[in-house]
């Protein structure tokens, strides 16, 4: 593509530079892989020679050690403990008992059966008895609970040679080694921020990352009603749960893999319409509200402000059963209007519920937005509208040329995350129609508002399908970050973290 | 004369238009607020305790409030449970967001990026899938049931890092100077992070209270499910929610909105006294986030 | 306050009396009461147990009382630290599904999740004396219904999850409320009155008239796996076809309302409904001074042929999760057997109103005088005992009887079972 000047891409009008956009945007991907390509090369290439100089190192300080950095290899934090860092060779100790406790006792058993994930059934006796056998659920998530300690063993273990190593060079320049007060003095200090970081990524590791992993192995297994730990085993079965995505029924009926299609693309309608009818709405309310000659500002604002105060499954819970069908409020408020004559079942046509949820979320949303739109309304430059005015320009014009280009560039961001966000709206669907109204020609009872995460929620506790939840779990990572990665290449990037301070 | 005519005109469309925006505005706020009088209502309603067209009662009484607070039903105790939930998680919580949002607004070391990005990365797993495992972890370490109550905390406030964006957009907007200065006069960074940053963070602090301190109220999936029947391990919400089963709502639905009514009360309360900090923490968020 | 002790102390009090008169039944030193087997599982089990137990809220205080009466019973030879804990019946299905170790021994379930947690094991089977003694006591069909192929997997607790007619008895005669049109006419002409009935919209109700006609819908559980692998299934036939008809005929009237909830008295003529709006219905027709009718379905007439509705027999089941401990699981049995035997159901019945399964029970004069039981019982001619089935199975009937009653000609009622038929095989589990 020619390079356009700057002023012959001003001569376009605005279809032309979306095209523009658009074009050079499908043209630049081509470019983005070959740096994907380079990047991935470039790791792989870093990663064999940073193992083969861990492993060259390992060696060259145990051949050249002296005997306290060789006994470090077996007894972990010796070499530390004998050159006066008694602090931190206790810390590497402790490290290894715990280690070797947690094996022996516990982790150990788990780990081993993890290639099979269990081999004795559990026996039912004619007398009202079981024998438990296996579980495979502990299995599997002891068992990954058990890798990641040793992979934090062999970094330990690591960090202790290192600083034998260190320990040994200093020892020989005569220098002076950090003392266990010098190294306290250095957790409130320099390191300061390892001590911040210590609990909170404890707690991400075990409670997010952990069971991430689980979740991500379970795709591959069978995990299902009938292999449902502790009764049953489950185990894996390679990509099979991920082969029924592609499976395309022979019978008109319903598939998976296309209860999966249709619910991704209501997913995906349901986002761009719950994202953008807030984002809107909520700008012309806000801008309402902040209109010159406007008064009891803090009036309006509060009252919208107040249907954030009340817990989501209060509100929505009971807005849900305003609009029921043939009894709620809705309903007597319609009947009463018309005379008997009107009663909508809101909740029971798919259409009727789709856009009913879309208008329900217009009531939920649009406070947040009000709020986050008024900040912003406020940072414009008014000179910018004082000029406008000064050339005469209409109200729609200053929205069109002014606030609304400032807004996408400032709020771009912020867009993404709650388009991803909306993708995941858990609440509203599940509070409000609970997937409904269901239907025959979707897979494992799934509704006509069901959005993915709302039929994972389903598949997983009324259906106990863990391995489909898996996989749809996995497809909407997939979705949300590839549309996270696509987008945030289009939007101007106001996220220049350095630009503040 | 014609300038005049012209400035007359002008004031006569600002006054048409000014009277446009109070009506749209009047009727935004009966839309806001209407569903909430209408709950208040409800709770009033002892005529008939399951859903009906009528907002207004058809017998006006305190009964549901007294059924809620007598000895027929656990309401009390699943309040009090999610009470000392919301009460631990709020100063927990803040406490972890605030350390991960400091480390990563202040300090430059080699993990700090793979780090941000990780953490952005685990955020796009819908977390619902996880819900099964993390029972099974609180059940290893007996947190279930009965004992739920600091189960739910420790799983709330455990991963509570990763929410740190609101807070270290706000930490970068402080100028860096101010560090250094402090430095300079001899202070640690332990010291700087209490004694300096804090104190200038008190609106963003107040709004991360305030959010954390709301959260645990709403919960009513994974708390129903760790609780595993047990009322002693109970909350609220998974208690409300529970007299809306198809079975229960004939029965309950006017129990559940006087419920609603004495949970939100408080919250609300705490809000409207905080509202400021809240939207100056909302704003900052989307925007530098 | 005062109001809540005094009726709470009237609901106790036919209790406390009965434990006073400590029984008017005589029990041997099994524990259960006269008539008590000897069971196969005769091993010395005495000793000191602890018991979790989930029921439904409304019977949790009752249930301590009866477990009471239960270590009473035993003389001394049970000591029991039962923890009763208020869980309604799909939540024990899904808390036992989600922990069977830390869930309850004891649980009350309804019928339509027995395969699903029999194949998930939360369920012990039980022996031949007990299932003899139970289809003695209860009947052949209660103890079908907890019957999974060859095997019995709980105690049915109560029968009463079936529903039938209720009507308000000035608007609606005894005799109009037999047949579907002179019933319609009836509440068209206490001034457009409804009848509720939600038929289309709910798969549980729309079987009624299919049923009616003579079609069937069996599932096979394969034993191993716990998949459904096959049906047989005879909805789109020439009988499904009336079954349509009926059901389009239905919706044409102005006063059939496809909705549950019971405005019985006020906007509704009659209403299709389950035991569960019995009190509330009693209530307000001694309130607002009518008297209330209930009655089996009513028939319909299609083509000059007259069909009975027919319905499901619903069912409430007690079920034992498997134990690790021989001797506690001998005694959650016969736990089970005493709560679900004669008296205690009989008590259940008079503080709660669950239908019981027992015969003796139900021969109570009660029970007898229960006008919802009775028309329960006066149904359960022409009721189907609910079998095996996928539930997503009640969905599928749900829409098609909602295009069903959206039909303008014969012809798509016709289309509307060719799409049922055509989708049948996907409600067989995947894979």
């Amino acid at each position: 593509m020619a390079q356009l000047t700057d002023l012959e891409y001003l001569k376009l009008n605005k279809a032309q530079r979306f095209g523009l956009k658009f074009t050079a945007f499908f043209k630049a991907i081509p470019g983005w892989f070959k740096n994907l390509g380079i990047k991935i090369w470039t790791f792989m290439k870093n990663f064999f020679w940073g193992v083969v100089n861990f492993f060259k190192n390992l060696g060259l300080t145990f051949w050249h050690g002296d005997w306290k950095t060789k006994v470090s290899y077996f007894v972990m934090g010796f070499g530390s403990v004998m050159r006066g860092q008694w602090l931190r060779g206790i810390l590497f100790f402790l490290f290894e008992v715990v280690f070797i406790l947690y094996m022996a006792l516990f982790g150990g058993k788990f780990l081993g059966q993890l290639y099979i994930l269990g081999q004795n059934e559990s026996s039912m006796g004619d007398d009202g008895t079981i024998v438990y056998g296996d579980n495979s659920f502990n299995i599997l998530l002891y068992g990954v609970l058990s890798l990641f300690f040793i992979v934090a063993l062999i970094y330990t273990w690591y960090l202790n040679i290192k600083q034998n190593k260190i320990g040994e060079d200093y020892v020989k320049a005569k220098k002076q080694l950090a003392t266990a007060k010098d190294d306290v003095k250095a957790l409130v200090d320099k390191d300061f921020y390892k001590t911040l970081l210590a609990l909170p990524t404890l707690g991400i590791l075990i409670f997010t990352v952990l069971p991430i992993f689980f979740m991500i192995l379970v795709a591959f297994t069978n995990y299902d009603k009938s292999h449902f730990p502790p009764q049953n085993l489950f185990g894996w079965v390679g990509y099979d749960n991920f082969g029924l995505l592609f499976q395309w029924s022979n019978s008109e009926g319903a598939s998976f893999s296309m209860t999966f299609g249709q619910i991704l693309l209501w997913t995906l309608v349901w986002a761009f319409f719950a994202t953008f009818t807030n984002y809107f709405l909520g700008m012309l309310v806000a801008m309402l509200i902040n209109k010159k000659g406007i008064k009891l500002k803090k009036l309006w604002r509060t009252v919208l402000v107040f249907s954030i105060a009340i817990p989501q499954f209060i509100s929505i819970l009971f807005v849900s059963n305003m609009f029921q069908y043939p009894d709620g409020i809705i309903n007597g408020i319609l009947s009463a209007i018309s005379g008997g004559k009107l009663l909508i079942d809101f909740w029971g046509n798919a259409w009727i519920a789709r856009i009913t949820v879309i208008i329900i979320n217009v009531w939920i949303g649009v406070p947040y937005l009000m709020l986050v739109v008024t900040g912003i309304l406020m940072n414009i430059p008014a000179d910018l509208y004082e000029s406008a005015n000064i050339d005469g320009a209409s109200p729609w014009q200053q929205y069109s040329k002014i606030t609304l280009p400032y807004m996408l560039f400032i709020t771009g961001p912020y867009l993404l995350t709650s388009f991803t966000g909306n993708m995941n709206n858990f609440n509203v669907i599940y509070l409000l129609t609970g997937g409904g109204p269901k239907v025959q020609e979707y897979y494992g009872n799934a509704g006509k508002t069901d959005l993915l995460i709302t039929w994972l929620f389903s598949l997983a506790v009324n259906d106990t399908n863990y391995k489909l939840a898996a996989v749809i779990g996995i497809m909407v990572f997939i979705v949300v970050a590839v549309l996270s990665l696509v987008i945030y290449n289009i939007i101007p990037s106001t996220r220049n973290e350095e630009e503040f301070q | 004369m014609a300038a005049e005519k012209h400035s007359m005109s002008m004031s006569k469309k600002k006054t048409i238009v000014n009277t446009i925006s109070y009506i749209v505005l009047g009727l935004i706020s009966v839309i806001w607020i209407l569903p909430f009088v209408f709950l208040l209502l409800k709770s009033f309603d002892i005529g008939n305790t399951g859903v009906t067209k009528n907002f207004i009662p058809s017998a006006w009484g305190f009964d549901n409030y007294a059924y809620l607070f007598s000895s027929d039903c656990n309401f009390l105790q699943w309040y009090f449970n999610t009470f000392i939930i919301a009460l631990f998680v709020c100063v927990i919580q803040t406490v972890m967001q605030f350390m991960m949002a400091y480390t990563l607004s202040r300090f430059r070391f080699k993990l700090r990026k793979p780090l941000m990005n990780i953490m952005l990365v685990l955020g796009m797993f819908p977390g619902f899938l996880t819900m099964i495992v993390l029972y099974q972890i609180l059940k290893t370490i007996g947190l279930t049931g009965d004992n739920a109550v600091p189960g739910l905390i420790l799983v709330y406030v455990a991963s509570s890092g990763m929410g740190y964006y609101v807070i270290k957009g706000f930490l970068d907007t402080l100028p860096k100077s101010l560090d250094e200065a402090a430095l300079v006069d001899g202070a640690n960074r332990m010291q700087i992070f209490v004694k300096v940053i804090i104190p200038l963070c008190k609106p963003i602090l107040i709004y991360t209270v305030l959010t954390s301190f709301m959260g645990p109220w709403g919960d009513f999936v994974f708390a129903y499910t760790v609780s595993l029947g047990s009322q002693a391990g109970m909350n609220v919400a998974a208690g409300l929610n529970s007299w809306l089963s198809p079975a229960n709502i004939g029965s309950h639905f006017t129990h559940f909105c006087a419920g609603g009514v004495i949970v939100a009360i408080p919250v609300m309360i705490l809000f409207l006294f905080l509202q400021k900090y809240y939207v100056e923490g909302v704003t900052g968020g989307a925007v530098k986030g | 306050m005062m109001k809540k002790f005094i009726r709470k102390s009237m609901i106790l009090l036919p209790a406390l009396l009965l434990s006073a008169c400590n029984f008017k039944f005589v029990y041997n030193i099994e524990g259960l009461p006269a008539g008590g087997l000897d069971f196969d599982d005769d091993i010395e089990d005495s000793g000191t147990y602890d018991i979790k137990v989930w029921v439904d809220d409304k019977i949790v205080d009752l249930t301590k009382s009866q477990i009471g009466q239960f270590v009473t019973a035993s003389g001394g030879k049970y000591t029991i630290n039962a923890t009763v804990e208020p869980v309604d019946e799909p939540g024990a299905a899904s808390k036992m599904l989600l922990d069977v170790q830390d869930g309850a021994d004891l649980f009350v379930f309804a019928q339509d999740q027995l395969s699903r947690l029999k194949v998930a094991g939360s369920l012990a089977k039980l022996s031949n004396t007990y299932v003899d003694a139970l289809t003695e006591e209860m009947g052949i069909e209660a103890v079908n219904a907890a019957k999974v192929n060859q095997d019995v997997y709980a105690f049915p607790i109560t029968s009463d999850n079936g529903y039938f007619l209720y009507y308000r008895k000035d608007w609606v005669s005894d005799d109009a409320a037999k047949n579907m049109t002179t019933l319609l006419a009836a509440c068209a002409a206490a001034g457009g009155k409804t009848l509720n009935f939600e038929a289309p919209s709910n798969g549980f109700y729309a079987a009624s008239y299919f049923m009616a006609t003579g079609c069937t819908s069996e599932w096979t559980l394969d034993d191993a796996s716990g998949k459904f692998t096959g049906y047989k299934d005879t909805y789109n036939s020439p009988e499904g076809l009336i079954a349509g008809k009926a059901l389009r005929e239905l919706n044409t009237s102005t006063v059939a309302k496809n909705s549950q909830a019971s405005k019985l008295g006020d906007t509704a003529a009659a209403v299709v409904s389950g035991i569960w709006e019995y009190e509330v219905a009693q209530n307000r027709a001694e309130k607002n001074g009518w008297e209330l009718g209930c009655a089996a379905l009513p028939s319909f007439t299609v083509d000059g042929k007259e069909y009975h509705l027919s319905s499901f027999d619903g069912y409430k089941l007690l079920g034992v999760k498997p134990q690790v401990d021989a001797k506690k699981a001998s005694v959650c049995r016969k736990l089970a057997r005493f709560l679900t035997g004669e008296d205690c159901q009989t008590e259940r019945f008079g503080e709660a109103s669950w239908g019981p399964t027992n015969i003796a029970s139900n021969q109570s004069e009660k029970v007898l005088a229960h006008k919802g039981l009775q028309a329960l019982h006066e149904q359960h001619k022409y009721a189907k005992a609910q079998g095996q089935c996928p539930g997503a199975w009640f969905t599928a009937l749900a829409t098609t009887a909602t295009t069903i009653v959206k039909a303008s000609s014969d012809g798509e009622v016709q289309a509307a079972l060719d799409t049922y038929k055509a989708g049948l095989t996907d409600l067989l589990d995947a894979d």
